[in-house]
């Protein structure tokens, strides 16, 4: 070899390794190689980037908005928007921003005391059907009654609104009152109710027998959601069927929201002595095992089956897919809402509040309960999967043997198994 | 002997390896993240930026929240564009103006383009608008305009049609939860059977399941190349169109006998608007479904037709005074008159141009009313492509009149959303 060859290798060698250089980060990346963005290089010009950074972003947006926009908007306004956008990329459901306002409500709510008028509300088409009226509550004081129709809220219309929307409008502060206009199918002509709101103490579980006479005795309890008294109010409930000898047991998890993870453990403790129910990850953490406590089922062996709906949610799912797993319980209803995540939340300076997803549940048998979606919103996986699937009747009440075609499925579910 | 040349072939292969990284780098450093210093001079800088407002960390703040989502969230953040996208999605839709918003590369460069004449996607001017949740949508999806020559225009498709539903999927919009709110008070007031009502609410349930945001519509008929059915409310009827998108190209002038058509003000078109203006023969101008441009060409446009000095004017913030617009230089003869004919689909600067030319030079404008969507409009390109816009402020003419038309539907629906938020 010729040292002008050996010099022109060498020349090409080091133009190569410029050009395989400048194409790295594309090759490596998977994309086709930019090699006409080596010449605008050679010259000296900026490629787009592939990056766009959001503080950045925000910061000059904001700037050119107050410059330049025709119209007023607040700095804090923006930015609380601004975050909300940012979050919103994440597409979790349960990761979001709580402006102050919203935060303070919501905080007074996890501390139990509640104020309003003590009915609880569904879903209907007219605006929100009263389900229950707490005892001793303002409600039961003017005479509103279960199934009646809320339909309009200090005299406007409440059809078509979110059912948050609605017990939110209903909701106030202590000794205030609020206007409702109610559909009653026995009654003619709207009925209209003035209700003063105040603090209402909130029941989560109720237990009730079905059967009797002539037929075995099966205990119901409805656990509405996993807060902090949970356990007491379950056991005491629980010890109040059994003493009435129930051979099976329906817990309706129905519309369960969840609430504490510590609960749906405990409670799969009165049936599964020392398994365990949940795993916890953590990005980039060690695996937490969460195992029922020992020595509390007390040798329970009557048939158990839990009703779910697409509102159980969160602990609801834990519960419901731990006693499913092992066994324990039949599911009937529909498939659960798919929440198997834990959220933090955290307190900015300002009193708002970031809540944000950081870790996900994951059942004894592995999957995780976590909804996934396609990008049109069908479903891929994700909740609990009933046994039995039984889809609500339209205008079925829970707990009412003549309309809850679900409850009657899981009764006799128990039946057959006697 | 060898051996040296293998290893300086080695050694330039390396040389070249990290130059030519180093150059990559470079090119793309225009991104990256605040230096503490940069933070404070922002967050100094916006604590006199309005007087009522109280100071808030805003920039401070945001990178918080960002540092702590990219630090805990369960998932690892890949895509670091998104979350700055997003957030420019939000924040600019928040400020409920029609032509504020943030379009990502390709809405950017589709929307960039139909300032200049290409009109992708079915080739149509829309009007989205969005209020935040929970208020939903405050318009309904309408045709502006229709380019001429393009895939809307010959499948029948006017100014005017209200697109309801795209390949199956309906467009969000305000009237479906006016007609459950509707229905609902005729039910309450026992003007509708309970049967009727609920067939009502699981029709409006069944198209709910099936919807598309107004964003997501817009960008669909905006962008891309495959075909699509789209179904239209035109007055009380529903139409349905077979689509096929595509790009369509639009000049900017046609002469048509003693009429100047003119299409839009995309670049090029004021000069051309002149010279024909300048040669006198016509006596029509013809702005119909003109969807606008740049001002920049309306005024070179102006230069041949009206004297200099002020042919209309702008409000830069509701509370402001106007401001005058002047033309530098203009035309020393005598105006002639034209008549100017306009409609619906004549929009932003074409407005500013057509009430010019009646306050100016005394033209006639026939047809009409104009879209009512005059607004001054800042754009700022980002580096990776997408971009946003602000309205900077609205025209009003000589008079003192103004050539935005605020809808009231717009006002109800921000009302309404801000309502439910307290």
């Amino acid at each position: 070899m010729t040292s002008s060859v050996k010099v022109l290798v060498a020349v090409a060698t080091f133009v190569g390794g410029i050009v395989g250089g400048y194409a790295w980060k594309d090759i490596s990346s998977g994309s086709a190689p930019n090699l006409a963005g080596l010449g605008a290089a050679m010259r000296g010009e900026k490629l787009p980037s592939a990056e766009l950074s959001p503080t950045r972003s925000v910061a000059e947006a904001m700037s050119a908005i107050d410059s330049v926009f025709y119209g007023t908007a607040t700095r804090q306004d923006l930015t609380y928007d601004a975050v909300a956008g940012m979050l919103a990329s994440l597409e979790d459901p349960h990761t979001m921003l709580m402006e102050p306002a919203l935060a303070e409500r919501f905080e007074e709510k996890n501390t139990g005391h509640y104020v309003g008028i003590g009915a609880e509300l569904t879903r209907d088409p007219l605006g929100a059907k009263i389900k229950r009226i707490f005892k001793n509550s303002p409600a039961q004081g003017v005479q509103l009654k279960p199934n009646d129709i809320v339909t309009h809220v200090d005299g406007r219309s409440v059809a078509g609104r979110d059912l948050l929307e609605v017990s939110e409008s209903i909701r106030g502060e202590a000794g205030t009152t609020v206007r409702l206009t109610v559909f009653r199918e026995s009654a003619g002509t709207p009925l209209r109710f003035t209700v003063r709101r105040r603090a209402v103490d909130i029941q989560d579980v109720y237990g009730s027998i079905y059967g009797g006479e002539n037929q075995a005795r099966i205990g119901y309890l409805e656990v509405r959601s996993f807060s902090e008294t949970i356990m007491s109010q379950f056991d005491e409930e629980l010890a109040a069927i059994e003493s009435k000898g129930i051979r099976g047991l329906v817990i309706d998890m129905r519309g369960n929201p969840g609430g504490l993870l510590s609960a749906a453990v405990e409670m799969c403790g009165r049936f599964l002595d020392g398994k365990t129910i949940t795993t916890m990850k953590v990005r980039g953490g060690q695996p937490e095992e969460f195992v029922s406590p020992s020595g509390w089922s007390d040798n329970r062996t009557y048939p158990v089956v839990i009703l779910i709906d697409e509102n159980s949610a969160s602990a609801a799912e834990i519960f419901a897919g731990a006693m499913k797993d092992y066994r324990r319980a039949t599911i009937v209803g529909k498939r659960s809402y798919g929440k198997g995540s834990v959220q933090r939340m955290l307190g900015m300076a300002d009193g708002s509040q970031i809540k944000l997803t950081i870790a996900r549940y994951y059942l004894p048998n592995g999957e995780s309960i976590q909804r996934r979606e396609t990008d049109e919103g069908e479903f891929i996986s994700g909740g609990i999967q009933p046994d039995f699937e039984v889809t609500k009747d339209r205008l079925a009440v829970n707990g009412d043997l003549n309309t809850d075609n679900q409850l009657r499925k899981a009764l006799s579910i128990i039946r057959s198994k006697l | 002997m060898k051996t040296i040349w293998i290893a300086l072939s080695f050694v330039a292969a390396c040389t070249g390896i990290i130059l030519g990284t180093g150059l990559r780098a470079r090119q793309e450093s225009s991104s990256g993240l605040f230096s503490t210093s940069e933070l404070l001079a922002l967050r100094s800088g916006t604590s006199n930026s309005s007087d009522e407002a109280p100071w808030f960390p805003a920039t401070a703040y945001y990178d918080q929240v960002r540092r702590i989502v990219e630090a805990e969230y369960v998932v690892p953040i890949t895509d670091k564009s998104e979350m700055a996208r997003s957030s420019l999605r939000y924040l600019l839709r928040s400020l409920g103006d029609p032509e504020t918003r943030y379009y990502d590369p390709e809405q950017w460069q589709a929307y960039t383009g139909r300032l200049q004449g290409t009109f992708e996607g079915i080739g149509a001017d829309m009007l989205a608008l969005e209020t935040m949740s929970p208020g939903g949508p405050a318009l309904p999806l309408t045709v502006i305009s229709v380019a001429p020559g393009g895939p809307a225009e010959r499948a029948g498709i006017k100014s005017g049609d209200v697109i309801e539903s795209i390949d199956g999927r309906w467009v969000a919009s305000r009237s479906l939860f006016d007609e459950l709110q509707q229905a609902s008070d005729q039910f309450t007031a026992g003007k509708l059977s309970r049967k009727r009502y609920d067939e009502i609410w699981q029709g409006v349930r069944d198209r709910s399941e099936r919807m598309m945001s107004v964003d997501e519509a817009v960008n669909k008929l905006q962008t891309g190349s495959e075909s699509s059915e789209i179904e239209v409310m035109r007055g009380k009827e529903l139409l349905k169109f077979s689509v096929q998108r595509m790009v369509t190209e639009v000049a900017p002038v046609a002469v048509a006998g003693d009429t100047i058509i003119i299409h839009h003000f995309g670049p090029g078109s004021g000069q051309e608007i002149a010279d024909l203006l300048r040669i006198g023969r016509a006596s029509k101008i013809d702005l119909r479904g003109n969807p606008g441009g740049s001002i920049e060409e309306v005024e070179t446009a102006l230069q041949a037709v009206i004297r200099s000095g002020t042919y209309a004017q702008v409000k830069s913030d509701p509370g402001a005074p106007l401001e005058k617009i002047t033309l530098a230089s203009g035309s020393t003869q005598k105006p002639k008159v034209y008549t100017v004919l306009v409609d619906k689909g004549t929009a932003r600067e074409a407005e500013v141009f057509a009430v010019a030319l009646r306050d100016v030079a005394g033209a006639k404008l026939e047809g009409g009313p104009m879209a009512g969507l005059a607004r001054r409009v800042q754009r700022y390109a980002l580096p990776d492509g997408s971009g946003y816009a602000i309205t900077s402020g609205h025209y009003y003419d000589l008079a003192g009149k103004p050539l935005v038309r605020e809808d009231e539907r717009v006002k109800k629906a921000r009302q309404d959303a801000l309502e439910m938020v307290r």
